[in-house]
């Protein structure tokens, strides 16, 4: 009688060792987890046709991989970023980085067809000293700095590395 | 052989590996001690003495934050992407605020675009480097909430409570810029 309760006061305390053990490990997962896509890479899914062909080709959302830890000062042309849309708070734009701070853009009407398209940004500037100028590669469906004009490097949250998949 | 020795080293260093990943998720989430550079917002905020020790330091809240005038914020800057600057907030999306340096030539009122705000500085003698200079800031450019005052010791004090020196009350606003000044004086001596 006695042996089976010193077993079974055992058993209780293996199993909430167990227990223990176990929320650590989901605890120290979920933080581990935050941290990473916080600070190191993230996913993003990016919407919209804008970058196509690069993205989004044939209408199937691609899933890619977003480099956080690269300062914003490093950020080069022809980069693809991640940014705060200048014109929704809560909203994110991927787009390409297509002139820095110092360099010159002219923007010319898109002459596509049977309309022409002309841009609130049109004509020649120099990017302004902590701007960047980005635009979709897909001209004629993105909007982009030729509207909302140059993009504070502050608002880009990273570096497109790469497509997960699409 | 080498995964008894990822193991052991694992063991030795699993405490400042974790201890290192709270402390940045703290310094990233919940706040952090900020030093004060720049005069831009004296009198509430001196730089004093450029030696390191005697800089003023503030706590500079991470929680999650929504704009209100009157808080003191710090935000990357718009003219220099890397750069983190410390302003006042005069108004936020929405609101109309007559920019403070056009004041006297009775300039036009700005409307602050949603998701959007205004800063400026406390100091009015700093030259431009607030949204007189580079327009409205955008939300997301801001990192922080400056809640308390820190160090030095002496001067220990909650800025959540603090004003502009410039702020005006509602019934002086139809007043101008000389009465306006007598008034500020007036109610500061009394």
């Amino acid at each position: 009688m006695q042996t089976a309760m010193v077993h079974g006061k055992r058993v209780v305390n293996f199993l909430n060792k167990k227990k223990r053990e176990i929320s650590y490990a989901v605890i120290g997962a979920s933080l581990g987890t935050y941290f990473i896509t916080s600070r190191i890479v993230t996913t993003a899914v990016v919407a919209g046709q804008s970058m196509t062909p690069t993205f989004n080709k044939n209408s199937i959302k691609s899933r890619v991989l977003v480099d956080l830890i690269t300062p914003v000062t490093k950020v080069k042309q022809d980069d693809i970023i991640l940014a705060h849309d200048p014109e929704e708070s809560d909203e994110y734009i991927v787009k390409r980085v297509t002139a820095l701070a110092g360099q010159f853009v002219e923007v010319d009407e898109d002459c596509g067809g049977a309309y022409t398209r002309k841009y609130a940004y049109q004509g020649k500037l120099t990017v302004p000293t902590g701007y960047c100028w980005v635009e979709g590669d897909n001209k004629s469906k993105s909007h982009d700095s030729r509207e909302f004009g140059p993009l504070p490097l502050g608002l880009i949250k990273g570096r497109v590395l790469f497509t997960l998949w699409s | 052989m080498w995964k008894t020795r990822v193991t052991k080293l694992w063991q030795m260093s699993k405490w400042f590996v974790g201890g290192g990943v709270l402390s940045i998720l703290f310094y990233d989430n919940i706040g952090y001690v900020h030093t004060v550079r720049g005069k831009s917002m004296a009198p509430t905020l001196n730089p004093g003495p450029t030696r390191a020790l005697l800089r003023e330091r503030v706590w500079l809240s991470k929680l999650p934050y929504t704009p209100h005038v009157g808080d003191i914020v710090v935000f990357r800057s718009p003219k220099h992407g890397s750069k983190l600057a410390m302003k006042r907030i005069a108004a936020v999306g929405g609101e109309t605020i007559v920019p403070s340096k056009v004041v006297k030539s009775g300039a036009s009122a700005v409307t602050i675009k949603p998701g959007y705000v205004w800063v400026e500085a406390d100091n009015r003698d700093t030259a431009g480097r607030d949204s007189n200079e580079y327009g409205q800031l955008h939300e997301k450019m801001i990192v922080g909430k400056v809640t308390w005052l820190l160090w030095p010791w002496a001067r220990i004090q909650d800025l959540r409570k603090t004003q502009s020196p410039h702020a005006v009350s509602p019934q002086t606003q139809s007043l101008d810029e000389s009465e306006r000044t007598e008034l500020v004086t007036e109610s500061q001596t009394s």
